[in-house]
């Protein structure tokens, strides 16, 4: 009887537990703001041909939100982009993102001469039992990406802003 | 949006173009734009960036700009009959500038300098602080893109109030290691064709009928992807006559004269062509086909209709009378003759009537494509 009462709570444990990795959220989708921008010689563009709202998919630890773009050096000046620098804020938290770009980064920067360009997309991943206030409403999420106008120098960052719809 | 795409085809003749107050809606109304634009140039089906000169890097066309405190974004783009310049400026500037888009310069590597395809002196497009404008340019030819290599955009501003322009290059690349004929290659979408010829060279159970030379008419409606691929939808009706009885020894009830057995083909099939030089081009069609012989016996007042499996293909020789291009619009008119290959491998009906068997069709068309 002890027995077969813990294989039972066992048995509703596992299914509980399997029943929780997988969050029961998904929001409809992640809208982004058209962005074209220029900062120091460098412009953004978040818009591509094949994007026009980003999905959101299931994953086991949350949902995960694709974004990124294509990047220009239309400056005579070299520029450093450091991918693994990206971040993602919903307010005032920091959401860690990944990133991964064309062409490939070496030592974690991608170098750009003039009128050269990458691609970068990054990825994070959002768990409503995490972040509970966006199940109260829609969120902008800032995302960012920094890059170098010199080495020396502070990080420059461009920033924009993807909006979670009706994350319920 | 649906408002927005009626508007843009009732007043897109030559012109797509449009101005938003926020950046948000004017993503939006991109995509309305495309779809209009879709709609206008019907003969051109959906618009692609151009495979050839796509950075293998991003995959895109794409070439960003900055200058005269606007930031500029363009991509070259195409469809079957033209090629188009898309451009986005973002005014990032504290005072208001104008697009000048109807003196938009497009300058390839081989010498051709052109302008778009719009409505010349147009008004400009204004841009107040943070706000964008975009349009579709097509381009005079598509031709131009052939031999060229390269291609210097120059984008004109000027500040709202003043008289001297601004201008903003950005530069477009050839990838030399991708053939795309669709990129320089001007094509319709859409081809429907209607023409008539006789049935020759009929063997099986097809010999049994008493006309030879039977009249056929055709009705063809094609649908191409691009300068080669694409799909057919092939009618064509027979008239074969009567049985002659005295070929297939059945006891004949009735003089010939009151039978008459007519043939239906419907074919769905797969399409390619490819242009032997400016006015001439050929296709070949291959598809199978829904066979229907329907037989009357008119002093019976009897009608019977059987459907056979059939295979059908198609070649046709086609040369261009002629080709009438108005802004987003384009229209080949074409004259061809083909050769129809029928075969029909078996099937009789409850009157024992036999249809197998080959014919084949040479026909003169006309074909009107868009």
């Amino acid at each position: 009887m002890f027995s077969s009462s813990i294989r039972f709570i066992c048995l509703l444990g596992v299914a509980a537990s399997a029943a929780c990795s997988v969050p029961a959220y998904l929001p409809n989708e992640a809208r982004m703001k058209f962005k074209l921008s220029e900062s120091s010689g460098l412009v953004y563009t978040n818009y591509r041909t094949d994007h026009s709202s980003y999905e959101p998919q299931r994953v086991q630890d949350g949902v995960k939100i694709e974004w990124g773009g294509i990047l220009q050096n239309t400056s005579s000046q070299p520029v450093d982009i450091q991918p693994s620098w990206a971040t993602a804020k919903l307010g005032k938290q920091k959401i860690s993102s990944d990133c991964i770009t064309r062409p490939a980064s070496k030592n974690g920067i991608v170098s750009l001469s003039q009128g050269q360009q990458a691609d970068v997309r990054c990825s994070l991943v959002l768990n409503p039992r995490k972040y509970p206030e966006l199940l109260t409403s829609d969120h902008w999420i800032e995302l960012s990406i920094p890059f170098l106008r010199e080495r020396d120098q502070d990080a420059v960052v461009f920033s924009y802003k993807v909006k979670i719809e009706d994350f319920r | 949006m649906k408002f927005l795409n009626f508007l843009l085809v009732l007043s897109g003749i030559g012109l797509s173009f449009s101005v938003r107050a926020n950046e948000l809606s004017a993503f939006s109304v991109f995509f309305g734009g495309m779809i209009g634009t879709s709609i206008l140039s019907y003969s051109g089906g959906a618009v692609d960036e151009l495979e050839a000169w796509k950075n293998p890097v991003t995959n895109s066309t794409v070439q960003l700009g900055t200058g005269c405190g606007t930031v500029v974004e363009a991509h070259l783009m195409g469809n079957n009959p033209f090629n188009y310049l898309f451009v986005v400026v973002k005014n990032a500037s504290n005072d208001a500038e104008e697009l000048l888009y109807d003196q938009i310069q497009m300058n390839f590597s081989g010498g051709a300098a052109r302008l778009p395809v719009v409505l010349q002196n147009a008004s400009p497009a204004v841009m107040n602080p943070s706000q964008i404008a975009w349009g579709f340019f097509p381009f005079p030819s598509k031709n131009d893109f052939e031999k060229a290599n390269a291609l210097t955009v120059r984008v004109p501003i000027r500040k709202r109030g003043s008289s001297e322009a601004c201008w903003i290059e950005t530069h477009f690349q050839r990838n030399q290691n991708v053939s795309d004929a669709r990129s320089y290659t001007s094509s319709t979408s859409f081809e429907m064709q209607i023409g008539g010829g006789i049935n020759v060279l009929r063997s099986g159970a097809q010999r049994d009928f008493t006309r030879s030379g039977g009249g056929s008419l055709e009705l063809g409606f094609s649908g191409y992807n691009g300068p080669h691929w694409g799909g057919t939808f092939l009618l064509l009706s027979d008239s074969m006559g009567a049985i002659d009885h005295s070929k297939t020894g059945s006891l004949s009830k009735s003089a010939g004269m009151d039978e008459n057995l007519v043939a239906f083909y419907l074919t769905l099939g797969l399409s390619y062509r490819s242009a032997l030089g400016d006015h001439w081009t050929w296709s070949y069609d291959l598809g199978p086909s829904l066979a229907i012989a329907s037989y009357n016996r008119i002093h019976q007042d009897q009608k019977d209709s059987s459907a056979y499996f059939a295979l059908m293909h198609r070649l046709q020789l086609n040369y261009r009378l002629g080709r009438k291009q108005r802004g987003f619009w384009m229209g080949d008119y074409l004259i061809g003759v083909s050769l129809i290959h029928a075969w029909v491998p078996n099937g009789s009906n409850a009157e024992g009537l036999s249809f197998g068997g080959n014919l084949l069709y040479p026909t003169l068309h006309f074909t009107v494509g868009l």
